[in-house]
């Protein structure tokens, strides 16, 4: 039996009506991009739930490797000053 | 503007509504033979949605005419206790999946007529078809869109993909011409308003579907043939086995409610 | 969750109609019972990756547990639509406040997930064949998108 080429494999991400941005739905196959939205559409819209639909080939994508999270991810806990609530502000100042 | 729905008896609006059910009725049991049988998984969920549009059509459509009808006869008994030569779909709906490609070119032949059907059917006389042909028009244009994509892939595909849309352009194209057919009682309803002139939808659909064969590769074939029959009862071979499978459980237990 | 509203409706309209009706009921009940009640996984006390997978915090509840919580839900559920659990052995325990079982078949639950017996076979040919069928399909989309992409290319130049 012959070695069949798939269909790559796509990341979807929908903006939902409500929604300011995109989240990650899943991912599913397609045999190029146009198709790969109308997957997603049939897909993973089923109940109404998206406006707009972006799809990325999932080899096209660079993640962070899971090793490196000491130094990329270390929490900014003991950094307050990165935090709002570290600053004092009188109460009566509107808008702030 | 128009006449409102009817609650008494309309044996003839009866009949005309019947029509466009049994369509979407018998389109949506025999393309949702696909589930668990498709290419990918992708295409088993979006037949398997369609065939959901279609049946939800025939319920819409069912209902209303039970209602006309006036002898009591709800979607689900005019779905499951008529036998095949009291259905009045075209003969294209009940014509076998056959193989992907002749399931396509089905879908986009009925999806691009319907969509234009459900269309202009958004400005009849009568409100509730008015209403339902809003509903669907939507879900038949994105049919149409998917079908015409797939014909277009599998035209201007591999050389297998081609030969095989072309068997079924073949087989199929006769039986495109029930679509624009009309009768006595189609002019009748044209007349009133209720009903859309299929014969004023040709061109645009002959464009249509000239459009997407010559990106696939295909042209009209040379059959005269224009079977016809659905629409008053006369129907293929196919359309008893399509009922046998649907209306099994229902005839086996008549009183029961599900 | 919604698929469990959607099943318990439809044992409800079986259970609330004819005398066939509720006999199909039943025999679904009688079949699925132990393989849903097995589904669950081995006892905690033979599962093999349990305890890892409660460290990784990627399992939350045991097998045990889960099972328990789903004897004691679909019982009630039973009850209610009148339909009787195929175990002699099922009982409540007043102490505990759990319904307990009787023997589960191990060995039944391992030649199932080890892929023996025929519902496997029929189940893995039909996937085969409607891939294998399908494969003219897939060829013919990858095709047509490498035409496609050609196409654009040539524009370009």
């Amino acid at each position: 039996m012959t070695a069949e080429r798939d269909w790559p494999l796509y990341e979807v991400f929908i903006r939902s009506r409500q929604g300011l941005s995109h989240m990650h739905a899943g991912s599913l196959h397609a045999a190029d991009a146009r198709m790969a939205i109308e997957n997603a559409r049939d897909v993973y819209t089923r109940r109404g739930e998206g406006t707009s639909i972006w799809v990325v080939r999932s080899d096209l994508i660079t993640a962070s490797a899971p090793e490196d999270k000491g130094e990329m991810f270390d929490p900014a806990d003991n950094k307050v000053y990165r935090h709002p609530t570290f600053y004092d502000v009188p109460d009566d100042v509107e808008c702030l | 503007m128009g006449a409102a729905s009817t609650e008494k008896a309309d044996p003839a609006l009866f009949e005309t509504v019947l029509r466009l059910g049994d369509n979407a009725l018998i389109l949506g049991q025999e393309l949702s033979k696909w589930t668990s049988n498709a290419p990918t998984v992708e295409l088993d969920i979006a037949l398997a949605n369609q065939s959901l549009d279609l049946i939800g059509q025939a319920r819409l459509l069912l209902d209303y005419a039970g209602k006309l009808e006036g002898r009591g006869r709800d979607e689900d008994a005019l779905a499951f206790l008529r036998d095949a030569w009291d259905f009045r779909n075209v003969l294209l709906v009940e014509q076998p999946n056959g193989d992907f490609a002749r399931t396509m070119l089905r879908q986009f032949f009925y999806a691009l007529w319907a969509e234009a059907f459900y269309g202009a059917l958004q400005e009849s006389s009568d409100e509730t078809l008015a209403a339902i042909a809003g509903k669907s028009v939507k879900e038949m244009a994105y049919h149409a869109r998917h079908a015409g994509e797939w014909v277009v892939r599998l035209g201007d595909g591999t050389e297998e993909s081609h030969r095989r849309l072309a068997a079924a352009l073949e087989e199929l194209w006769p039986y495109t011409h029930e679509l624009f057919m009309t009768d006595a009682a189609d002019e009748a309803m044209i007349a009133a308003g209720i009903i859309p002139d299929v014969g004023a939808l040709r061109p645009a659909w002959e464009e249509g579907v000239a459009e997407v064969l010559a990106v696939a590769n295909l042209s009209i074939p040379e059959v005269s043939w224009q079977p016809e029959g659905g629409r008053r009862g006369v129907h293929t071979e196919h359309l008893g086995y399509i009922l046998a499978e649907m209306q099994h459980l229902p005839r086996m237990y008549p009183e029961a409610k599900w | 969750m919604r698929d469990q509203r959607q099943g318990f409706e439809l044992m409800m309209a079986l259970s609330k109609g004819s005398a066939e009706q509720r006999r199909m009921a039943q025999d679904a009940l009688n079949r699925w019972w132990w393989p849903s009640v097995a589904m669950f996984g081995p006892s905690d006390k033979d599962s093999v990756h349990g305890a890892q997978s409660a460290a990784w915090r990627i399992k939350r509840f045991s097998n045990d547990e889960l099972r328990q919580r789903f004897i004691d839900m679909t019982v009630k559920q039973a009850q209610a639509l009148g339909l009787a659990i195929p175990d002699p052995d099922l009982k409540f325990n007043e102490e505990t406040g759990h319904w307990e079982i009787g023997p589960v078949d191990w060995d039944e639950f391992w030649r199932v997930v080890k892929g023996d017996g025929p519902c496997n076979r029929q189940r893995m040919a039909h996937r085969r064949r409607a891939h294998e069928d399908g494969a003219w399909v897939r060829e013919a989309a990858l095709a047509h998108a490498a035409k496609e992409r050609a196409r654009a290319q040539k524009k370009v130049a």
